[in-house]
């Protein structure tokens, strides 16, 4: 192990608590000739002396037991909070708004869809009307006199005779 | 007799059944070790108290979530470190807050100066008045981080690798907060490491 690395060890040790007299006797040991090292662990011990040094922070005589009632009082409110209805709520609360904004998503789809089918229809009603328009059948009236047109004198033959002549 | 964390696992789990005063036996327990975190994290004696009660209230409101494969000691600090940010954040955005707070957070800003409470005391007890005021200064100067880091350190209860737990960070992230911490503070109280610590000799 080289002395960096113990340093480091001895330093990070340090940094809990004040070195024992077999610790810093150890440490001066290891780092004799190397100054820089030396002077860093004299700060070290010496900030860790003084951060031990400082007292503890008063604390209430009372403190446990106003932390008790405390305790007890926000642990009963809590149960109340959780009962019944209020207890569906809590659990489930945050499920409503979701709901609300799928069942919203689903009627703006649907009401969507039937104005795209709606208007599909009305295209498909417009183009039958054109084109109903334009091949529309004639109606039963002028079938009225078809046999009677059927019957008249069919249309002459070519005169044969008179070709002949004319040729 | 069982060792300190048996102790601490054993109690919790009657806590967990309601029982108040294994409730009670916790927070006799730890609440110097807490009220020295918290008071120093804020900086503020007078709110600390009420910050570190919440610390216990969350411990007991919310006890059927300890795991007693945890280490409890663990588990109550990681709950003082989110309090403590919890109302530091709240500070910063609501900055008309504790003067002394206020006070310690501008760099060159001259403190107010406090009665000591032994005046009427021979003159090493203002000098030791002092040099706690000066330590508790440059402490509370420090990035949250690594005043969080540093204040843990203190707490023999914890290992490194609880600290980091706690911090939320690798081991060795920990103790390079710790040691840019202390540097920081190094340089700040430089003229009273030269005197040694709390002897009174000079």
């Amino acid at each position: 192990m080289n002395n960096d690395e113990l340093y480091r060890q001895l330093r990070e040790k340090q940094w809990r608590r004040p070195p024992t007299a077999e610790e810093a006797a150890e440490a001066r040991a290891r780092l004799e000739g190397h100054p820089e090292l030396e002077a860093d662990w004299e700060a070290e011990t010496a900030l860790t002396q003084l951060l031990s040094g400082l007292p503890d922070v008063e604390v209430s005589s009372n403190f446990t037991a106003r932390t008790v009632q405390a305790a007890e009082r926000k642990l009963a409110a809590d149960r109340r909070r959780n009962q019944g209805w209020r207890k569906w709520w809590r659990l489930h609360w945050r499920i409503v708004p979701r709901l609300a904004f799928a069942a919203f998503l689903v009627s703006a789809g649907l009401i969507v869809y039937d104005q795209v089918q709606s208007q599909q229809r009305q295209r498909l009603v417009e183009g039958l009307s054109t084109v109903a328009q334009l091949a529309a059948v004639p109606g039963p009236e002028s079938l009225e006199d078809f046999e009677a047109i059927r019957a008249l004198t069919p249309t002459p033959g070519a005169d044969v005779e008179l070709l002949r002549l004319l040729q | 007799m069982p060792t300190e964390p048996e102790a601490d696992a054993a109690l919790m789990l009657r806590v967990k059944e309601g029982d108040s005063a294994a409730f009670a036996e916790l927070v006799d327990r730890y609440k110097q070790p807490i009220m020295n975190l918290v008071a120093r994290m804020l900086h503020d004696p007078a709110e600390a108290e009420d910050i570190a009660q919440n610390v216990f209230v969350q411990v007991y409101r919310f006890a059927d979530r300890y795991e007693a494969s945890a280490r409890f000691t663990t588990w109550l600090f990681t709950i003082a470190r989110n309090l403590c940010l919890n109302e530091l954040r709240r500070r910063s955005r609501r900055p008309a807050e504790s003067l002394d707070a206020l006070s310690a957070e501008q760099p060159g800003h001259t403190p107010v100066q406090v009665e000591d409470r032994h005046s009427s005391s021979p003159p090493d007890n203002l000098l030791r008045a002092e040099l706690e005021r000066k330590v508790e200064e440059a402490i509370s100067q420090l990035p949250e981080n690594q005043r969080l880091a540093l204040l843990l350190c203190r707490q023999d209860e914890l290992s490194y690798e609880e600290m980091a737990e706690v911090l939320g960070c690798s081991v060795s992230a920990t103790k390079s907060l710790i040691h840019r911490g202390r540097e920081t503070l190094k340089q700040k109280l430089k003229p009273y490491l030269r005197t040694g610590a709390w002897s009174q000799d000079k």
